[in-house]
């Protein structure tokens, strides 16, 4: 049986190995539009920073696929899939028919559109190509505005301002609503200011003009931004292309199972272009994370060699802003009935924010003090029932030695 | 395959396993004075004594057979040695993002050092655990284990 898998970031590299953890021999073949190695996407914005090296972006070795025997199809576009004849259509005319096959085709950005935003100095930051772009244009000196308010605009507008861009942020709501509660945000907003980053908070660009000696960014606001580029981040969406008019299900992404099954037997999808389930609602859903795009690769690997593996998916992030370090996981707004717990430092960055349904910890959110934030996420993975240590978890002081001895000894094997 | 196994009834949280396993990853490897007294960048243990009232023990990586921080990396820098099977973090590839942190169920993972945007844990010295060794009541003990053992949580995920 012939594994075909289309894409080649966390999602793909989790398939190849899901698969060769029970199937060292079947052929595998790995299609994928970027001419080069698996890189690590989240990278981009150290790329552009010049923190990370070219050579460094490799999310596996340069010989990860020569030892896991892949045959590889590097800048070959899957234009089709036919699902009668068990094939993917490349764009170049090629065929390549698979036994079971992989949609990892990740995210795209969302267009945006506004005035003036087909100008040369308009610059998408999703791919390493996209960074190795705005690398070579950047200069010491020169102003941006990157648009956008989610981790990619975020990373996107650090970079630049450590690489001497005096840069503003465009925000239309709040930064990472989809990561930090509005407490949280405040905390990060005031770090990003006073490391030199502009923001320009609850307004929304109507258009952009000018051209070579500069642009002019137009806010709801009334205000004008010049710069010298715009950096646009304003979201991403499931990248499903390739199966328009293929009878495979999909909502805002490819909907499977927790099998990572899609309604098509032999048809799998994993990543950002999946909509997949979420442990917390049991619904299914869209989490474009890479955690989750290698977790549910690895599982859809598995499946495709014979498994038996399920993965639902939650919110868990990391992420450092100017030395800043935050973690959020699960529920991050609580809903009316939640106990809400909150630690938070008048004068320096610390925030802590626990989210209590039902006796289980379902959400938190931590900006400075980090350490150990797995222990939580494993409260919430595992839907521990922490009635009997709760109050170590909303002093803080919650560890192993809080846990009853019974599930202490299950978890350590003590 | 050997690994460390923890010994709750014996542990008295003295902390030598922290101290010890702090003097054998900082640049004067295994001398506690140097470490300690002129090294101010010195390096965060990677076991921890999990304490409440007159419950401690000593927490030091599991190397789950299932382990979250290698499929949660986001360089592909912590990776599991073919050979030996423990998790390991090609500390040249990390870029200190805690992904990890956020993702080990164990809290074994931290932070290297106040200047050190790098993710540090448990190597076990190069199988010879410093803190198994200094530990004066063998409430940690490095032995054989099998591969079906049942030894971290994540082992049936």
């Amino acid at each position: 049986m012939t594994h075909v898998i289309i894409g080649n970031s966390a999602a793909a590299v989790g398939a190849v190995e899901g698969i060769r953890q029970l199937d060292k021999e079947s052929p595998v073949i790995l299609i994928t539009e970027e001419p080069h190695h698996t890189y690590s996407r989240p990278l981009i914005s150290y790329l552009l920073s010049g923190k990370v090296t070219a050579e460094k972006m490799n999310y596996r070795p340069e010989d990860f696929y020569v030892k896991n025997h892949i045959t590889t199809m590097f800048g070959r576009k899957a234009a089709a899939v036919d699902i009668n004849a068990k094939a993917v259509i490349l764009e170049d005319g090629g065929r390549v028919t698979y036994g079971t096959l992989l949609i990892a085709t990740g995210s795209k950005p969302v267009a945006l559109k506004l005035p003036g935003i087909d100008s040369e100095s308009i610059f998408p930051f999703y791919t390493m190509k996209d960074a190795f772009a705005l690398k070579q244009f950047i200069r010491d000196g020169m102003k941006a505005v990157v648009l956008g308010a989610g981790l990619t605009a975020l990373k996107a507008a650090e970079a630049l301002t450590t690489s001497g861009v005096e840069t503003t942020l465009v925000v239309r709501s709040r930064i990472l609503r989809n990561f930090l509660d509005p407490g949280a945000t405040e905390k990060l907003s005031l770090h990003l200011s006073e490391n030199g980053l502009h923001l320009a908070i609850g307004s929304e660009p109507v258009g952009i003009t000018g051209e070579n000696n500069g642009l002019s960014v137009r806010l709801t606001d009334g205000r004008i931004l010049a710069c010298d580029f715009v950096v646009s981040a304003v979201g991403i969406e499931p990248n499903k292309e390739l199966i328009e008019g293929v009878q495979i299900a999909t909502e805002h992404g490819i909907l499977v199972d927790q099998a990572l099954r899609t309604n098509v037997p032999g048809i799998y999808a994993a990543g950002d272009v999946a909509q997949g389930l979420d442990l917390l609602t049991g619904c299914q859903r869209v989490i474009p994370l890479l955690p989750v795009a290698y977790a549910q690769g690895e599982a859809a690997g598995r499946n495709m060699a014979g498994g038996n593996a399920v993965y639902a998916g939650m919110n868990m992030n990391a992420i450092s802003f100017f030395g800043l370090p935050l973690i959020s996981a699960g529920v991050i707004h609580e809903e009316p009935a939640d106990e809400v717990y909150l630690q938070k430092s008048q004068t320096e960055k610390m925030y802590r924010k626990l989210v209590i349904r039902q006796n289980r910890v379902v959400g938190y959110v931590l900006v400075e003090q980090i350490d150990r934030a797995g222990l939580l996420t494993w409260l919430i993975r595992e839907k521990v029932n922490i009635t009997g240590f709760k109050a170590t978890l909303i002093d803080g002081s919650f560890n192993h030695a809080c846990l009853p001895p019974k599930l202490r000894r299950e978890k350590i094997a003590l | 395959m050997k690994r460390i196994r923890i010994k709750e009834e014996y542990c008295i949280g003295c902390r030598l396993c922290e101290v010890h396993c702090i003097a054998a990853h900082g640049k004067y490897k295994n001398d506690l004075i140097k470490t300690f007294k002129r090294d101010c960048n010195r390096p965060s243990p990677r076991i921890v004594i999990e304490e409440k009232e007159d419950t401690c023990f000593a927490l030091p990586c599991r190397h789950c057979r299932e382990a979250f921080c290698i499929r949660s990396c986001l360089t592909g820098s912590m990776t599991r040695d073919p050979e030996t099977r423990l998790v390991h973090n090609e500390v040249e590839r990390c870029v200190g993002c805690w992904t990890c942190i956020a993702a080990c169920p164990y809290g074994a993972i931290v932070r290297e050092g106040r200047h050190t945007k790098i993710a540090a844990k448990c190597d076990l010295c190069g199988q010879d655990p410093a803190c198994v060794k200094h530990c004066p009541n063998d409430a940690i003990v490095y032995e054989e284990v099998g591969e079906d053992d049942h030894y971290d949580a994540c082992n049936h995920r």
